[in-house]
């Protein structure tokens, strides 16, 4: 670790370093070096130790953590044994001493019962069980295949699938057809309420009492049946004799103006102008066929 | 050098069983700061270098029946003095799910709260400097700096070649420079 001298010439280069001071700026507690060289080795001294005793002076039985598995489990069945001697269950007096000979009878009687059963089965019966198995099998498999006694037209299985597939889009179409028809809110609420109303529950429902008059029974309404029948009638012949052409001459001007001409002025009026009216009564009427009364009746008729 | 031949002795002796105490001993008493310094300027805190520096002769004792001579001792134990350091340092980062960066904050903490530090305003500001450098670049400083160590002894405790020691130690003082010059 000696210096060169190298060391010493870069450090020109560098005047701010230059100027501190090399000497180390860190103390350490007093006595401290005095006392490391203790404490490494006594530090050196106890990792020893605690490598040469992992357990720092304890020791165990040889093959203790070996067996320490099993033996804790032998202690829990143990412990599990014991506790099922409370369980709330009891068997008969003296059953566990008479049960070992119980259970050699019951294995005594089993054996002989095996021994001979009392059934015979035909020689190589269980043999040839198999095989008469399997045939059985294969004809019951073999009718059930070609002789099933049904039908089906050709090519049924194969349409059967568009078939349903159509069948399930009618049905639904019609579904959703059905299903465009609307009905009132609550009408069917108010519907089954209303028939148990009409029907059911019709001695509930109170009425008010009806006054029943008899309108063609009685007397007042024979009268006024009567008097319109009249009024009507009468109505009818004044409106037919109103409107006939003697009664529409009877009110016109000219009839009226006639009738305040006396009759006598009016027959020498007609003999006064007989020449110039001679022409006009040859046309249409002649003077001397009209009777006097017809005059009369026509001037009293005038008159009134 | 003389050391080196104390260091034979050293390890001849720990050869023998009725000897081995004995050399343990001159082994303590000859590098046992040199150990605890090396640990402390990386780890700073006095505790954290005692806890480290005994565990680093604790492994010096159990590896030392297995050391090959064609390495120097203190440079084995040099090498393994590092390596503990730099697991405690990335021990303290994943215990406190920290950045290295803030490991460095820590420890400047640390420098300005000890009361083992007796160094005036320039050392306190080297050291702050040193925190902010990369675990290499550090150490490759420190023994450069304080150790006066060549090159070539900082390559066998490291395992980096001369070149690249030499590259880390330019950017580090560079680095410093820099740090107190700016400070300044």
């Amino acid at each position: 670790m000696t210096s060169d001298i190298e060391n010493k010439e870069w450090l020109n280069d560098y005047p701010a370093l230059k100027q501190v001071n090399k000497n180390n700026p860190f103390t350490v507690p007093v006595g401290y070096f005095d006392e490391l060289g203790q404490r490494i080795t006594a530090r050196i001294y106890l990792e020893e130790l605690k490598n040469k005793m992992p357990l720092s002076g304890f020791a165990v039985p040889e093959n203790y953590f070996e067996d320490l598995n099993s033996n804790i489990q032998s202690k829990v069945n143990i412990e599990k044994a014991l506790g099922t001697e409370n369980t709330g269950f009891t068997v008969p007096e003296n059953y566990f001493e008479e049960l070992g000979s119980n259970i050699q009878s019951r294995i005594f009687v089993e054996e002989a019962l095996k021994g001979d059963t009392g059934f015979t089965v035909p020689e190589n019966y269980f043999e040839e069980l198999s095989s008469n198995i399997q045939s059985r099998v294969f004809v019951e498999e073999a009718l059930n295949i070609e002789h099933t006694g049904f039908t089906v037209p050709e090519n049924y299985f194969e349409e059967l699938n568009s078939q349903i597939t159509s069948r399930i889009f009618v049905e639904e179409a019609l579904m959703n057809a059905d299903e465009t028809l609307t009905v009132p809110q609550d009408y069917f609420s108010k519907l089954n309420q209303s028939i148990l109303n009409k029907t059911v529950n019709q001695v509930v429902v109170k009425r008010k009492e009806a006054v029943i008059r008899r309108m063609f029974s009685s007397t007042a309404f024979k009268y006024a049946t009567a008097a319109c029948l009249m009024i009507m009638a009468g109505t009818g012949i004044i409106l037919q004799r109103a409107f006939t052409p003697e009664a529409i001459h009877n009110r016109s001007y000219l009839h009226k103006e006639l009738s305040n001409i006396p009759v006598g002025d009016i027959k020498t009026y007609l003999e006064l102008d007989a020449d110039d009216t001679q022409h006009t009564l040859n046309n249409d009427v002649d003077l001397d066929d009209v009777s006097l009364d017809d005059l009369q009746k026509n001037a009293n008729g005038t008159e009134k | 050098m003389s050391a080196q031949v104390e260091d034979e002795e050293i390890l001849r002796k720990f050869q023998d069983e009725k000897t081995r105490n004995e050399a343990f001993n001159l082994l303590l008493n000859k590098y046992q700061q040199k150990i605890y310094w090396h640990i402390r300027r990386m780890v700073i805190d006095h505790d954290d270098a005692d806890d480290l520096s005994q565990d680093v002769f604790v492994k010096v004792w159990k590896n030392l029946p297995g050391f090959r001579s064609d390495a120097q001792l203190y440079t084995w134990m040099y090498r393994i003095a590092t390596n503990e350091c730099i697991t405690f340092i990335n021990k303290k980062k994943q215990k406190n799910n920290i950045s290295l960066d803030d490991v460095a904050y820590e420890l400047a903490d640390t420098l300005a709260d000890s009361s083992y530090f007796n160094g005036d305003q320039a050392q306190k500001k080297l050291q702050q400097a040193l925190l902010t450098l990369p675990e290499k670049q550090k150490l490759v400083f420190n023994m450069k700096y304080y150790e006066d160590m060549k090159y070539e002894e900082i390559s066998q405790v490291l395992g980096t070649s001369v070149g690249a020691l030499k590259a880390s130690f330019h950017l580090a003082v560079k680095k410093i420079e820099s740090f107190l010059l700016a400070q300044d």
